[in-house]
């Protein structure tokens, strides 16, 4: 991966910063290179959103109706009690 | 001032990963802090066991056990986890749901979220559960996610 640098101050309280130092410290890190990692890891990683999309478009392709899809689900979960307490008894 | 804390029942995680449309204001506001989602492994145990059932791949091939997993992973990221909720409350009828009630009675919560008509009409209820949950959950309101969803804009035009 390519990386530029960019200049940024930090403002952070006196937990967060020993929780940064300790998280360098314990990936042999400095400070800078885990506060960069932590950044990179916040603002590329996937919303719930894009995650989700493949999922999103096949009920959308489905044709299913929200209550139809609310019903399934809740069959779903009853049924997964139902198997949960048939197997505790 | 500190976000209110929530609750939402199982039925509210399905439909997050499946049904955009039926999440209304409730995952969006607590991933950017106007609430605060309380968690516990048996909420989240349950939500993966179901988004795992062999009926929701075949109809869904593309709800992936990676995807359900970093959907968990990523609303675990912005929630609240209380590891250990002890069992204070039980709905003799409907003991399925205790784990959601004690989950909200343990983190203080202000608001439990549910569609489910039964749990949300129980405070007003008389019965000895009711009784029971108004005791040890004074401050607790039960409300549809509609009615949180208008509870945020309301908050947010003050």
């Amino acid at each position: 991966m390519h990386a530029t640098e960019t200049q940024v101050t930090l403002r952070l309280s006196e937990l967060a910063r020993s929780r940064l130092a300790a998280q360098a410290a314990s990936t042999g890190k400095d400070l800078s290179a885990a506060a960069s990692d932590l950044i990179e890891h916040a603002v590329t990683r996937p919303t719930l959103e894009e995650i989700l999309a493949p999922v999103h478009q096949q009920v959308a392709d489905s044709g299913m109706s929200e209550d139809q899809l609310d019903d399934f689900l809740r069959e779903e979960l009853n049924a997964h009690r139902a198997e949960k307490k048939a197997k505790s008894a | 001032m500190t976000a209110p804390l929530v609750v939402y029942d199982t039925m509210l995680f399905l439909q997050a990963a499946l049904n955009p449309n039926r999440r209304y204001a409730t995952f969006d506001a607590a991933a950017d802090g106007r609430l605060v989602l309380c968690i516990s492994p048996d909420l989240m145990s349950e939500a993966l066991d179901v988004l795992s059932r062999p009926g929701l791949a075949a109809r869904f091939p593309a709800l992936t056990a990676n995807r359900i997993s970093e959907f968990l992973k990523g609303v675990s990221e912005f929630a609240v986890l209380y590891r250990v909720v002890p069992k204070r409350f039980t709905w003799p009828q409907h003991p399925d749901d205790d784990h959601i009630f004690n989950l909200a009675i343990h983190a203080g919560a202000k608001h439990l979220v549910t569609w489910e008509t039964r749990i949300v009409n129980l405070p007003d209820s008389e019965s000895p559960s009711a009784i029971q949950l108004r005791s040890l959950a004074p401050e607790l309101s039960i409300v549809t996610p509609k009615q949180l969803a208008e509870s945020l804009r309301l908050t947010d035009k003050q």
